[in-house]
């Protein structure tokens, strides 16, 4: 969910009464919490966010083949699900080549037998 | 036997299917066989599943449930109900060396270091899935090339006296390797010592710096006593291997029916023979609500 085509670039709304709309959409595109920007806090916090609106059993952290950001930044994922929220977590890196698709399943139900066993 | 406190873990795998059989009243092993696996991989496990009945002179009645696990559970028709392989080799290791807290499963199309706590539940994994490189099935390969069978192959490794270095991480650029390798006069025990080390390799990799004592091999490469030996020069630690850890998945899966079937989830009514294609009922295994993985695609 928390991803670049899922509730990260639509929680913040433009400023559309502002007095310039071209400065309103840069500004809300500059709050992305996206990997790209450094320090990159924002994207931990909306996690926690999501996690004590959504109260997560697992987190799986899907990030896209050379999107590198994302990435370098699943460690800090990790330790946020494992250490802060006490869920299982499972790192998944793929494309859109469905190639990998039974083993994708294989994990995450490996994960789901995790995560109900706690 | 009466009673039906049998119960059987079928591991359909990518190379071989195992059956086992676990009298949960006595708590031992009353039967299992291998096999290889094959284009109809549903007729085989159930060919074989019969057949150790046969051999035990048990009935498909006398089965109390039937878990199935590994790449073709999804195709056991008669299975209650399956479980991946990662959970049963946890639950399977845990049974036969309670203390373990990483295994490290070798079979003949991938490999897995899963990190166990006390329960034998699981707490973290990693899987190299993605080629042949690390896995029983390059071994294969290279017994073909090298004109052994793959018993020998752990023969040969031990009278090795310098391991020829594989460097490529794919198994069929390997495969060149060697072949350049046996041109240039190598000794194939050499060799032999050289891709169970970089097999070893690859593990170590996927292990990472997260490894916990003790450390259990499983799966059917782990047979092979020098992989064991390789293991432990790059991981650093002693490893132990499982007992005959080729049926680890199923000894666990069958545990886990047991487990199952003592929580009242499974009913017991195998129906091999007298239904052809019976529904499976979805059972919850630690209260999770049955997903098949064709679901989650």
């Amino acid at each position: 969910m928390e991803n670049c085509t899922g509730l990260k670039p639509i929680r913040e709304d433009v400023d559309a009464d502002g007095p310039d709309p071209l400065r309103a959409i840069a500004e809300k595109y500059y709050h992305l919490p996206c990997s790209v920007m450094t320090p990159n806090e924002g994207r931990l916090d909306l996690l926690r966010e999501l996690a004590s609106e959504y109260r997560p059993d697992c987190v799986i952290d899907l990030v896209w083949q050379a999107c590198l950001t994302y990435d370098v930044e699943s460690r800090r994922i990790r330790r946020l699900a494992e250490e802060e929220l006490g869920v299982p977590y499972l790192r998944i890196e793929t494309d859109y080549s469905p190639g990998d698709s039974a083993r994708i399943a294989l994990r995450v139900e490996a994960l789901f037998e995790t995560a109900a066993a706690r | 036997m009466t009673g039906s406190k049998a119960f059987a873990g079928i591991d359909s795998g990518s190379r071989t299917i195992k059956v086992v059989l676990w009298d949960a009243e006595a708590g031992c092993v009353v039967g299992r066989a291998i096999r290889d696996q094959g284009v109809e991989q549903a007729r085989r496990a159930r060919d074989l599943f019969e057949e150790v009945l046969r051999k035990q002179n048990l009935d498909p009645g006398d089965i109390a449930g039937v878990v199935a696990t590994g790449y073709g559970r999804d195709a056991i028709d008669f299975a209650d109900t399956t479980v991946t392989e990662i959970t049963c080799h946890g639950r399977g290791v845990r049974q036969q060396d309670p203390e373990a807290r990483t295994i490290v499963d070798i079979g003949g199309q991938d490999s897995k270091v899963i990190q166990i706590d006390g329960n034998g539940q699981v707490r973290d994994f990693a899987l190299n899935d993605r080629c042949a490189a690390g896995t029983g099935r390059f071994l294969e390969l290279v017994a073909e090339r090298l004109e052994v069978s793959l018993e020998d192959l752990a023969d040969l490794a031990a009278a090795s006296d310098s391991p020829s270095p594989i460097t490529s991480m794919c198994a069929v650029f390997a495969e060149s390797e060697i072949i350049g390798l046996l041109a240039g006069g190598a000794r194939r025990e050499n060799i032999v010592a050289g891709v169970e080390r970089s097999i070893a390799n690859r593990v170590g990799s996927l292990a990472g710096s997260a490894i916990c004592d003790p450390v259990v091999f499983t799966g059917g490469v782990a047979q092979l006593s020098g992989m064991r030996r390789a293991a432990e020069e790059v991981l650093g630690r002693p490893v132990r291997v499982a007992n005959d850890p080729v049926y680890t998945g199923a000894l666990g899966a069958a545990l886990i029916a047991a487990d199952l079937g003592r929580k009242g989830a499974i009913a017991g009514n195998c129906s091999i023979l007298r239904k052809p294609f019976p529904d499976r009922r979805r059972v919850a295994y630690n209260g999770q609500r049955g997903v098949r993985s064709r679901d989650l695609r």
